[in-house]
């Protein structure tokens, strides 16, 4: 099958809808899905190498006074809680002066700005999610070549901590931890991509027939239940489908990933040990970066999601009985340094930290180049100033070249529009069928040109 | 913490009236914060004290292997010169002075011994002779299970290591004025406490291990014998800061040191003593402005860490401690260590520990029995004791005892 | 090329089929996947616990079940309302599969096979037929919670020969066919058939909600001959199995279940104190924290089958030596015992357990605020509406300051504040009550050198610390209330909607005049009618076809 999928699938849109764009992301349950995906690869790659998307979440914001830019376009200026981006800021572009629209509904505390960004809108319930998480959507769209259709990790060692979801009750759960990463990726089921003898396992035959049976009972069972029910077993036998076709991509002689070198097994956390404390939260961090890396250079995933710390931010300095997040509500501004040091300091640490991230991808050559430049990474935060939970100029960057369709290491000022003209951005440099998205007022039509190629 | 421990000391009176509500109704526990007149510790370590000085301000004794070492012809010496000969040095020494080692299953064993057994100290006669060990020598070492014959074990065959061993003469010592005299070999204390009883430092003083082992500041962060501590109990409290009359019991756990995720020792643990009457020791005390004195008591002190086992005796012991707000305690513990517990230490040390840690046996045993000054014995006219002071460490706890052998109610 | 062509010819069906799908989506509304309040749920999902009893249940305790589990879903304070909410992910059936097939590897090991399989090929049955038939045959109803039909056990069979042809071996032919089973939506979701009258729900059905109301675990051989037979279907059967499950010492892990998920107890598996300001806590601490407060509860409602409400008052407390740090009390005995405070003293009644005080505190210090709003949701169902997100505490929260020394000096402007005090003026009285213990759990008079006030007003009545406080609470009745309401939509899995209201509030008279014992209570539920109604789904369109389904031998 050699049509590119990103047409084949506006072909069907289009058709089926009456030339509407779609602005939701359906279940691959339906027919758009391929024998086993590897259209989709070779569409969104646009050539040999892979393009990779993922995001990364930090709770609580910054000082907008010290994060904020001040010059645009290229060689921006780096604010003191940006200096941790110094040694990659080559490859950083940073975007501010973004808002989140409330629309009069409830500003959520660390719940709506996040919402806002991922899914193009807000509500007024917690539990309730308009619309799927971007990644989920590019997941939809590049995710099926791959072994894994997406990755979601988080570094706090907790698998709640996610912020990717089809639907209120369907977060993806999180790989917390650097070993439990390797285990997944590098483990059992692993197929080193660049093993020049390949035989499929049997196992993997018999397991997707048993998996084929499993699949089988659906018509059956859905006609037992009610609407809101059908919906649930729907979205059960859609994972098995998935599940399946991983298996099919198991008997498959993978594709030769030639960056890829199997990682050391990493030893696993102590126990015992806080992650809250913000330097093992680092160190753990960082760990599971390098083992991402690893992860998309050998091509187990296409789409990731990292979370440094949740969006109520429970990073603490041990001893300290006041952490981030209440920090950021209760400490006083300093008068004599004119901001709350301690957020300060957390905020800073941050930085650090996506830095270390940026830099693992930036150290893995592949191609004439790097990872990173293969790669497109969205991070962002729930909040700017979280002393007051603000929505408006929501922090958030990209990093690397998304194989050659961005450019990167430039500020853009957005003026006050809407955060879904990056999310937008994103979702069309993914190959994301799609020209318009948001809800209500923040609905756009606008991506951010810029830093389009 | 300090706020829970302010509770004791202002509100003794309600605290006080808390232990009789509590003993009126029946079938009920310990109160929120156990009973307010038992104060108890774990220790996490009891060392021999350093007066403080750094470890090398002084020449140290040559250990038994440097002293081999120097005994050798210059072309000897330069075969074993450098650092990664040291093993060889080792070696050559065990041969020439005629060290032997034989463990059961290993080397030749008389019938009736099975290997890996602990083993009485006539089996290990009984493997020496059967393994060319001089006549009538041989004791058990390495936990009981190996027969050895070295200059730890006899050190009195090798005296010629005993050579230049120096004791300490430094006018300085920690611990107290045990025999109420004020004599020449006496010290002065670090506070300028006179005729300070410490004979055990001139021995120990000019040995590099010890001296550094009494560092105060990794001493105090150290944990010896931590899988069999030593539990200090200061009961019959009216008053933490002022008390004429306290009763101290000294009892020994094998519950080991419970640790909090920083790896301190976890106060407010429960330890339960060993019955064995030989490990637990009363005495009276009294406490002055935070400080307790106590009586002189024999004790003896569990100490097992890594393969040494060697329960120390230290007869007429005084405890001096600090007990603290915070729920630590830091003492002293001062008397007269047994020579026969303290050979039996450091031939648990086995010849290969004091090769590392530069220990002469022989030199060490023969400064220990020249200097001893306590419990003479009649027969022999020998002195059995040496003075001595040790410093300890601990933090509160619960000494409890072992459960009755009664059917629980059990949840 | 078959798959385009195919596409455009059927076109006309893909756009009523995709506009279909595009309607029960429904994303474009703005509600979530909560239970349509005109149908209940049929569906639920088992638990974690649910799933590792089930498998004790079916292959023996010493089966190892390792692996993540897809987190449960806490909906309206409980997560079995959850189950009815949630579905499966795809990275959450990966990880069920691998603990499938985990489970399956052991049955089929050398230790465990001759229990549990029993039988081998051999010359009678060359290829392992029989013995697989006899194998699902048997174990087949107990996983899927019902009887298996003879040609579902053939499939079942001969889809192990066949796996076995392509592995190599029989027993993991037959392994990997055990694991698609605990893979399938039959083993992890409970699906309600209707029964005969479709007013109640089948057999089957009630032997499931029964066991796991009870049991928190699959029916037994028994239940499910019961069902099976139709006694459960006639008031004296029902009551039969009732009384036997009620009388066994099982009646103890359902009670257990119960309260760990209406108390949130599974958060102190994730909870992390500051270790220099708490070294007493650590995660094996959280985890005796949680047991005593469930082995102190199914002492008081099970083993002496009391009053519920004495639990906010009782002094005896379930004791381990790991938890002896915490109480500052000296712990002799090993294992778990019965501890009981004296009269008078500060631990009196379930807010003065550990695992509630650590629960709602932060890391490094206590928060009464969290205390109060813990004690009203959980405890009384009340629940307080969210802090505004502009609030600023510039004034306010200064940990340091040298005048403001104890927490209640500190929140005094939640109570000064008008737009504060609304809501704290609700919930902070019952936290300061418990500010003699620190976040951590262990009693202190004094903060920072000033003496705790530990005084306040409930419901118009005053208290001066948590002992009088729990008093009042236990003559509340919206406590007892609200324990009746949180057993019924625990049993039910969902909220009650306005047909339930009459039969709630039934309930909690019963439960009033049953002496306000749990037991009571649960067996009360379990003989109720209602709770074995059967929700009709809506009639609804065909479901959408799969393209797996419809090409023949592609998935092979």
């Amino acid at each position: 099958m050699t049509r590119p999928t990103a047409s084949r699938r506006s072909f069907l849109l289009k058709g089926a809808l009456g030339g509407a764009a779609v602005t939701v992301g359906l279940p691959i349950l339906d027919l758009f899905l391929d024998n086993n995906g590897t259209a989709f690869a070779k569409a969104a790659g646009g050539g040999a190498l892979p393009i990779r998307f993922g995001t990364w979440f930090w709770g609580c914001g910054m000082i907008p006074e010290r994060w904020l830019p001040t010059t645009t376009g290229a060689n921006y200026d780096l604010p003191v809680q940006l200096a941790g981006i110094k040694p990659v800021q080559q490859h950083i572009s940073v975007l501010s002066g973004f808002d989140v629209n409330l629309d009069g509904k409830s500003n959520l505390p660390h719940v709506s700005g996040n919402i806002g960004v991922r899914t193009g809108g807000v509500a007024d319930d917690w539990r309730v999610i308009r619309a799927p998480t971007l990644d989920v959507l590019i997941a939809d769209s590049i995710g099926g070549g791959s072994v894994n259709r997406s990755l979601d990790l988080s570094a706090d060692g907790n698998p709640r901590t996610s912020y990717s979801y089809r639907d209120g009750a369907s977060m993806n759960a999180t790989v917390p931890t650097a070993s439990e990463l390797y285990a997944k990726i590098f483990g059992a089921d692993f197929q080193d991509p660049n093993k020049a003898d390949f035989k499929p396992d049997p196992r993997y035959m018999a397991r997707k027939s048993v998996l084929s049976a499993v699949g089988e009972q659906r018509r059956a069972l859905l006609t037992r239940v009610g609407a809101s029910d059908r919906q649930r077993l729907d979205q059960y036998f859609t994972s098995v489908r998935e599940m399946e076709d991983k298996l099919a991509l198991q008997l498959q002689k993978p594709p030769r990933a030639e960056a890829c070198m199997v990682p050391q097994a990493p030893a696993a956390i102590k126990a015992g040990t806080d992650l809250t404390d913000f330097e093992a939260r680092k160190a753990n961090h960082k760990l599971m970066a390098e083992m991402l890396a690893m992860t998309l250079a050998c091509n187990q995933t296409r789409v990731f999601n990292m979370t440094f710390s949740n969006s109520a931010a429970d990073l603490r300095q041990a001893g300290n009985p006041t952490g981030y997040h209440q920090s950021t509500h209760e400490e006083l501004i300093d008068a004599k340094l004119g901001y709350q040091p301690t957020v300060d300091f957390f905020a800073t640490r941050c930085m650090e930290a996506w830095a270390d991230l940026v830099q693992a991808l930036a150290s893995v050559k592949e191609g004439d180049g790097t990872l990173l430049d293969n790669t497109l990474v969205l991070a962002h935060s729930d909040c700017s100033f979280a002393k007051n939970h603000e929505v408006s100029r929501i922090p958030m960057m990209l990093a690397g070249r998304a194989g050659g369709r961005v450019k990167p290491g430039l500020h853009i000022k957005g003026g006050g529009d809407p955060v879904t003209r990056v999310g937008l951005t994103v979702q069309q440099v993914m190959g994301v069928s799609v020209d318009a998205w948001g809800l209500d007022s923040m609905h756009t039509t606008r991506p951010i040109s810029e830093v389009l190629v | 913490m300090g706020s829970l421990a302010n509770g004791y000391w202002k509100q003794g009176g309600v605290a006080a009236s808390l232990v009789l509500v509590a003993g009126m109704s029946t079938a009920a526990d310990a109160p929120t914060g156990a009973r307010p007149d038992v104060h108890a510790f774990v220790l996490s370590n009891i060392w021999f004290a350093s007066p403080g000085e750094p470890a090398n301000a002084l020449p140290l004794n040559d250990g038994g292997v440097e002293i081999f070492y120097k005994s050798l012809s210059p072309e000897e010496q330069a075969k074993y010169a450098t650092s990664d000969k040291r093993q060889a040095l080792e070696q050559e020494m065990a041969r020439r002075l005629g060290f032997k080692i034989a463990a059961p299953g290993r080397s030749k064993t008389p019938a009736g011994i099975v290997p890996g057994a602990m083993l009485t100290p006539e089996q290990a006669l009984e493997i020496g002779a059967l393994n060319g060990f001089p006549k009538g020598r041989g004791k058990p070492t390495y936990q009981n299970r190996t027969a050895a014959y070295t200059s730890c074990t006899n050190p009195e065959d090798f005296p010629a290591l005993a050579e230049g061993f120096r004791t300490y003469d430094g006018p300085v010592a920690m611990g107290m004025n045990l025999d109420g005299k004020v004599t020449r070999e006496d010290f002065v204390g670090p506070n300028g406490e006179k005729g300070v009883d410490n004979q055990l430092w001139r021995a120990f003083g000019r040995v590099k291990v010890f001296r550094e082992s009494g560092n105060e500041a990794i001493a105090k962060k150290s944990f010896m014998s931590m899988g069999a501590p030593t539990i200090v109990e200061i009961s019959d409290v009216d008053d933490m800061r002022n008390d004429p009359q306290v009763t101290v019991k000294v009892y020994a756990s094998s519950d080991a040191v419970t640790r909090d995720p920083r790896g301190q020792a976890l106060q407010r643990v429960s330890y339960t003593i060993i019955p064995d009457r030989q490990l637990q020791s009363t005495t009276t005390g009294s406490i002055r402005d935070g400080v307790l004195m106590t009586e002189p008591v024999d004790l003896r002190l569990q100490y097992k860490e890594q393969i040494v086992d060697a329960p120390r005796e230290i007869r007429a012991a005084r405890i001096r401690a600090e007990i603290r707000e915070d729920g630590t305690i830091e003492g002293e513990l001062m008397g007269y260590y047994s020579l026969a517990s303290i050979w039996d230490l450091i031939e648990q040390m086995t010849q290969a520990g004091a090769n590392s840690n530069q220990i002469s046996c022989p030199g060490l045993r023969r400064a220990l029995d020249e200097v001893a000054d306590g419990y003479m014995d009649p027969k022999t006219k020998k002195y059995t004791a040496i003075s001595a002071a040790m410093k300890f460490v601990g933090v509160r706890a619960f000494a409890v005892m072992p459960e009755q052998r009664t059917a629980e109610l059990g949840s | 090329m078959k798959l385009k062509s195919r596409l455009v010819a059927g076109s006309g069906l893909l756009l009523s089929a995709v506009l279909a799908m595009t309607a029960v989506v429904g994303f474009d509304r703005a509600t979530a996947r909560e239970p349509e309040a005109d149908a209940p749920s049929n569906v639920r999902r088992l638990t974690e616990a649910q799933y590792r009893s089930t498998i004790a249940d079916v292959f023996g305790p010493d089966i190892k079940v390792v692996g993540r589990f897809e987190p449960d879903l806490r909906v309206e304070g409980l997560l079995a309302v959850g189950t009815t909410a949630v579905s499966i992910t795809p990275a959450g059936l990966e990880h069920y599969d691998a603990i499938a097939h985990g489970i399956a590897a052991q049955v089929t090991d050398a230790n465990h096979r001759e229990k549990l399989v029993g039988c081998a090929p051999n010359a009678q049955d060359v290829d392992g037929a029989q013995c697989a038939k006899s194998f699902f045959a048997r174990v087949g109803p107990r996983l899927y919670r019902r009887a298996l039909a003879p040609a579902e056990i053939r499939a079942l069979a001969s889809a192990a020969v066949s796996s076995a042809k392509l592995v190599g071996t029989f027993d993991g032919g037959l392994s990997t066919v055990l694991a698609g089973m605990m893979t399938s939506p039959e083993f992890l979701f409970r699906i309600d058939a209707p029964g005969k009258g479709g007013a109640q729900v089948d057999g089957y059905s009630k032997a499931s909600r029964l066991s796991y109301f009870l049991w928190n675990t699959a029916p037994d051989e028994a239940l499910l001959k019961a069902a099976a037979n139709g006694a459960l279907d006639t008031p004296e059967g029902l009551a039969k199995e009732v009384d036997r499950m009620m009388a066994s010492p099982r009646l103890t892990d359902g009670v257990r279940a119960f309260f760990a998920d209406f108390l949130r107890l599974d958060d102190m598996a994730t909870l992390t104190k500051d270790t220099l300001l708490y070294p007493a806590f650590s995660p094996a601490v959280a985890e005796a924290a949680r047991e005593q407060t469930l082995r102190t509860i199914v002492d008081h409602v099970v083993t002496r089958d009391g009053d519920y409400r004495d639990l906010f008052t009782s002094r005896r407390f379930a004791m381990t030596k790991a938890l002896g740090p915490i109480y500052d009390i000296p712990v002799s005995k090993s294992g778990w015992y019965i501890h009981e405070f004296p009269e008078n003293d500060p631990r009196s009644g379930l807010l003065t357990q550990a695992s509630l005080l650590a629960l709602h505190s932060h890391p490094g210090r206590t928060s009464p605020t969290l205390r109060g709003v813990g004690t009203l949701e959980i405890l009384l169902c009340q629940k307080t509406p969210p802090p505004p997100p502009d609030v600023n505490f510039s004034v306010v929260q200064d940990v340091n300051n040298p005048t403001l020394k104890t927490t209640r000096e500190r929140l005094q402007a939640h109570l000064t504040n008008e737009q504060c005090a609304t809501c704290h003026r609700a919930t902070d009285p019952i936290g300061l009550a418990l500010e003699q213990f620190d976040g951590a759990g262990t009693f202190r008079t004094t903060e920072r050198g000033d003496r705790i006030d530990v005084s306040g007003k409930f419901e118009r009545q005053d208290f001066n610390g948590a002992a009088e406080l729990g008093k009042i609470l236990r003559q509340s009745p919206r406590v007892s209330s609200c324990l009746v309401s949180s057993v019924w939509r625990y049993a039910n899995g969902r909220d009650p909607g306005p047909a339930d209201a009459a039969d709630v509030e039934a309930m909690k008279r019963r439960f009033t005049d049953d002496g306000y014992r749990v037991t009571a209570l649960m067996r009360t539920i379990a003989l109720d009618p209602e709770f074995y109604a059967y929700s009709r789904p809506q009639p609804s369109p065909e479901p959408k076809r799969q393209a797996s389904q419809d090409k023949k031998g592609r998935n092979s």
